[in-house]
């Protein structure tokens, strides 16, 4: 047999390869700079890496803003097991208005980041698709024909793999009496293949009785955007208002919402209460405040062992540190967590033991960002109308 | 345990037989469906007329073990079992062979053993240089000067740190 290979060999070894690797090998010759760049092997690579993604569990990106520098500063980080090597340091020209940008999520490749006005609230003034392995970013175009004093906007990003497309969907509702009385407005789509707005499937009749938190970050799993969010006071109840986990099915466009364990669903928002997706499972964490010491807190993480089956919510960690957790930020192989301790130090936590080891990687305690990484060619060129611009 | 009826006969490029359980060869999808066609023929000799008797061992080294693995690990931690197996699969065949194993399995159908040969093609090359990389394949370079310094130029970067050995 000969050393030539078919191109639907080709392909399949291409597949699995990293961004890298392949950007480089466009050189090799023309007909392999004619397979890469093929907008038909964009949108198989995209979709091969979002499903295939549970196998690169043991990459991490990483952002930390370091107040001393007044820098942002994202990072892939390999999860070796000891340490978090940081593999690449990704280039980030832009600077925020505030310290640092609210990341409004990281999916299969993709971040979308987004820049708050200081004084409007619900009124962003950027929103950034970034691909930071093609060093390559996109502005999402602006709309602001509405009076941001009175609306407010909660943003999602997600991955719809039967499209094979980015979405970003912005929630505008506008806010008579917070959080009693809201009368929602428009669900918007930038989808990323069309390059534009539009309206969401979803219709006025079919909006949910939820309202959202804004601060809550979101967690994506099973096509499906997942934020904290609280229910319109229920009349017969007596006014009573109940937390769940507001969804968004990016790929049929319509929202729904989970239960919460029974514990935590009537406390209300002065708790801290986040969203995650640990181990492929999707996760609450309350921090618990522990009164009188300031920066103690307990951090319960529960979770759904089967997804969208209130039943099946478990609390499954209990931490209680004397230094105070700032942050859960993920599940590590060996089954350690990654938590930021309320002095900003990024550190490996052993649930077993109860034992920490400190990571060697600091930051504002709440600037940190941390989720797995795959590697995604879209933004590089091809597919969409949006014009991507280099980073150098 | 299976009989002698459950046999097939797999005859290399070289007309080398190699005798492999059924529970085997059915995961070559050439062979099911060619066992298939000639249904209630007595004959079970299947020729892979373009498969060297070298990689026909290596297959059906794979699916035995993949075989006995999923035998013996049915409650569990096959996974993980058939992950160690091909690790030390992988490490006694030689570099160059990947390339005539991946044909192979890509003419016999066979997925498994398919994804595992193209993640180690795709291992052993992602950090090599393009120099490399067409030696490895014996491409030859059909770029300009002009043109492939065009292409590097884009994506300065991708080119550092690779290696040539």
């Amino acid at each position: 047999m000969s050393d030539y290979l078919p191109p639907e060999v080709l392909v399949e070894i291409f597949l699995r390869l990293p961004v890298d690797s392949l950007l480089r090998f466009r050189c090799v010759c023309k007909s392999w700079h004619c397979l890469i760049t093929d907008p038909t092997f964009v949108s198989l690579y995209t979709q091969f890496a979002a499903t295939n993604n549970h196998k690169k569990a043991n990459r991490f990106i990483i952002r930390r803003y370091s107040k001393v520098q007044g820098k942002e500063t994202f990072t892939l980080n390999f999860d070796d097991d000891g340490s978090l090597v940081a593999t690449h340091q990704l280039n980030w020209p832009f600077k925020s208005s505030l310290d640092y940008f609210q990341i409004v999520g990281s999916c299969n490749g993709l971040l979308c980041l987004t820049d708050y006005h200081s004084k409007q609230r619900g009124c962003p003034q950027s929103i950034i698709l970034w691909n930071p392995l093609v060093r390559k970013f996109a502005n999402v175009p602006l709309k602001h024909n509405i009076d941001s004093r009175c609306f407010d906007a909660i943003l999602g990003f997600g991955f719809d793999s039967k499209s094979i497309n980015y979405k970003v969907v912005k929630v505008v509702y506008f806010v008579a009496d917070y959080p009693s009385q809201v009368v929602w407005r428009e669900v918007e789509i930038f989808d990323l293949r069309l390059g534009a707005w539009r309206n969401s499937k979803a219709t006025v009749t079919t909006y949910p009785d939820f309202v959202i938190d804004r601060s809550s970050q979101q967690a994506f799993l099973n096509e499906t955007i997942h934020w904290v969010g609280c229910t319109l006071p229920n009349k017969e109840l007596g006014g009573q208002q109940k937390l769940v986990v507001a969804t968004f099915d990016v790929s049929n466009e319509v929202f729904g919402q989970l239960e919460i364990p029974e514990e935590t669903a009537n406390l209300g928002y002065r708790n801290k209460m986040s969203l995650s997706v640990l181990g492929g499972s999707l996760s609450l964490i309350w921090y618990k405040n522990v009164w009188p010491e300031q920066h103690s807190s307990i951090c319960y993480i529960w979770v759904m062992k089967d997804y969208g089956v209130s039943e099946s919510w478990l609390k499954q960690y209990k931490i209680h540190l004397t230094c105070g957790v700032s942050k859960a930020l993920g599940l590590r192989g060996n089954g350690e967590i990654l938590l930021v301790m309320s002095h900003g130090l990024l550190v490996s936590y052993d649930p077993e033991s109860n034992r920490i080891s400190p990571l060697d990687i600091c930051g504002d305690p709440y600037s940190f960002f941390l989720d797995t990484y795959v590697d995604s060619l879209f933004l590089w060129k091809g597919l969409h109308k949006v014009r991507p611009e280099v980073l150098l | 345990m299976a009989s002698t009826d459950d046999k097939v006969i797999l005859k290399s490029s070289e007309g080398e037989c190699f005798e492999v359980d059924m529970a085997v060869a059915s995961h070559l999808q050439i062979v099911k469906s060619v066992l298939e066609d000639c249904e209630g023929s007595s004959d079970k000799v299947v020729s892979l007329f373009i498969v060297e008797a070298k990689y026909v061992a290596m297959i059906i080294e794979y699916y035995k073990n993949y075989v006995e693995l999923k035998e013996k690990h049915e409650e569990g931690g096959f996974e993980e079992k058939l992950k160690e197996f091909e690790k030390q699969f992988l490490e006694q065949i030689d570099k160059k062979e990947l390339k005539g194993l991946v044909m192979a399995v890509n003419y016999l159908n066979a997925p498994a053993l398919f994804d595992v040969v193209c993640t180690a093609i795709a291992k052993h090359i992602e950090n090599k240089s393009v120099e490399y990389v067409r030696e490895y394949f014996g491409i030859v370079n059909d770029f300009t000067a002009e043109e492939e310094a065009q292409i590097r130029e884009e994506h300065r970067w991708a080119y550092d740190g690779v290696n040539d050995d």
